[in-house]
């Protein structure tokens, strides 16, 4: 497996020291610096492109969330983890892709816990080229054409192609066909969208993903974001959060 | 001093004009009043910050392996502060009190930052018999910590100090922390004269409010600050509290059973 590099933001020194303490203990992971503000932290990590960043969420200078944003907005960032004594982020329904987070005080598991998630997201984004030892699999089929959807007992098999959203709503996960039948799912949207072509696939919302197949017109929606309008049985409407907004010119030339 | 007392009457929830009500109405709406103001100011004084909790907690969970000595002293400081915090057996306390209590508070969170956090006191010694509510000035530098010097990029101090004027005694608590824009502090003076759903100013509120029910309107406080300079915030107490307000207030405490 390839060493995972990870940097560390906290500004309590004992508590950033502690946290490279634990992650220097584990066989796979390189700590590559620990630093006390959230600027040193995008700083840093723009010069020593980590695989991980660990980072405090109250912090002087940015914030570990508006580190996150920034971030998100750039190629090939770190995946990110706070590290928080208090739910603050939940708090607030930041709309930021940590893949994770650690309350404080936290444990070895709890750090186990996020780099065994940390890998199998990374698994399945890039086949990365194994340095030493043995070789990971590649991964197997990545994007699925075919996706299977639960009425009841049953489970109906559904070609990616006809379906034009995946959504979340109470908690549950569903996904809309073209011809209007709504399925409930199993995963998370986090999970769907790791397995769906991101060439047709858009995460366009914390709660949404569209095929970008059905967008057919787009208007200026709330808070400076879009809405998308899916062409199908009936239309829909979908929300472009701000974040994602800039994503969008991937899919359609302005 | 009259526009310094403007000043501090300005969060007073007065609006003008009262409705007309019969006496016997008036006495039925002020009993209630009163419960309702004994309840909340209970209420009021078990506020305890989850932040200050959880992360002194993990320090010393971090300081267990590298230094357990020390997490043994936090561990005191820590349980000696939530004894008197969790349970005060007096809601009026002497300043020299109240200052025990904050200089047990600073050595917990010097732990956590080190010499970014550096305490000054600047009191006149005539004025550590003084009374006031228990806390006041604690939850003040708590405040200067939390929003002010925590988030600024090196070391920084924060400043208690007090003094005398006419039949009032000021407690002035001034941080040079990051501060607050006008926007910012807007919306604290809202959120301390009003209690705001989204608990800004919260800390605020709690003390004036306390201040205010024990000592009349024309007490409370008052907060400047300036964006990447820092936050002062000055409370007026009276020098000699009315008598049967303090009766009222020292009855309170005391003897609970909990």
């Amino acid at each position: 497996m390839k060493r995972l590099r990870a940097l560390i933001a906290d500004d309590e020194e004992i508590m950033g020291e502690a946290l490279a303490q634990l992650l220097r203990q584990m066989p796979d992971i390189e700590v590559s610096g620990v630093c006390h503000d959230g600027d040193e932290a995008l700083d840093l990590i723009g010069k020593t492109k980590p695989d991980i960043a660990f980072l405090d969420i109250r912090m002087p200078g940015l914030t570990g969330i508006e580190v996150a944003e920034i971030l998100k907005r750039k190629e090939d960032s770190p995946a990110v983890v706070f590290v928080t004594a208090y739910d603050e982020f939940a708090l607030k329904g930041y709309e930021v892709d940590a893949l994770d987070y650690i309350l404080k005080p936290f444990e070895r598991a709890d750090i186990e816990r996020v780099l065994r998630k940390i890998r199998k997201h990374r698994l399945r984004r890039l086949p990365d080229v194994p340095e030493t030892g043995f070789e990971a699999a590649p991964p197997l089929n990545a994007h699925p054409e075919k996706f299977c959807a639960y009425d009841g007992e049953t489970m109906i098999i559904l070609d990616s192609q006809t379906i034009r959203l995946f959504y979340a709503e109470g908690g549950e996960v569903f996904l809309l066909t073209e011809s209007g039948e709504r399925f409930m799912l199993k995963q998370t949207l986090q999970e769907i969208e790791q397995k769906l072509d991101d060439r047709r696939f858009f995460r366009c919302h914390r709660n949404y993903i569209v095929n970008m197949d059905f967008v057919k017109k787009i208007t200026p929606g709330f808070n400076r974001g879009y809405l998308l309008t899916l062409q199908g049985e009936k239309s829909v409407e979908v929300p472009v959060s701000r974040a994602h907004t800039k994503a969008l010119e991937q899919y359609i030339y302005f | 001093m009259a526009a310094e007392k403007g000043d501090f009457r300005a969060a007073s929830q007065h609006n003008g004009k009262e409705p007309e009500v019969s006496p016997e109405q008036k006495a039925k709406w002020e009993e209630q009043q009163l419960l309702l103001l004994q309840t909340e100011y209970r209420m009021l004084r078990a506020q305890v910050n989850p932040h200050f909790f959880f992360n002194t907690l993990s320090t010393i969970q971090a300081l267990i392996p590298s230094d357990p000595d020390k997490a043994v002293t936090l561990i005191k400081n820590l349980a000696s502060f939530f004894r008197k915090t969790l349970n005060p057996d007096q809601e009026i306390v002497t300043l020299k009190e109240e200052l025990e209590t904050v200089r047990n508070y600073i050595q917990i969170e010097k732990v956590r930052f080190g010499d970014r956090i550096n305490l000054v006191e600047a009191l006149p010694a005539e004025l550590l018999a003084c009374k006031m509510p228990v806390f006041s000035l604690q939850i003040l530098v708590e405040n200067a910590i939390h929003h002010g010097l925590s988030l600024k990029k090196g070391n920084g101090r924060i400043r208690v100090s007090g003094w005398i004027e006419g039949d009032s005694w000021y407690l002035n608590v001034e941080d040079d922390g990051v501060g607050m824009s006008e926007t910012r502090l807007e919306e604290v003076r809202q959120g301390e004269a009003v209690r705001s759903a989204r608990g800004t100013g919260i800390g605020l509120f709690n003390v004036r409010r306390r201040v205010q029910t024990l000592y009349g309107d024309e007490y409370g406080l008052k907060i400047q600050s300036e964006w990447h300079k820092g936050t002062s915030v000055t409370v007026r107490f009276p020098l000699i509290p009315r008598k049967c307000r303090e009766e009222r207030g020292g009855e309170r405490g005391g003897h609970e059973e909990t």
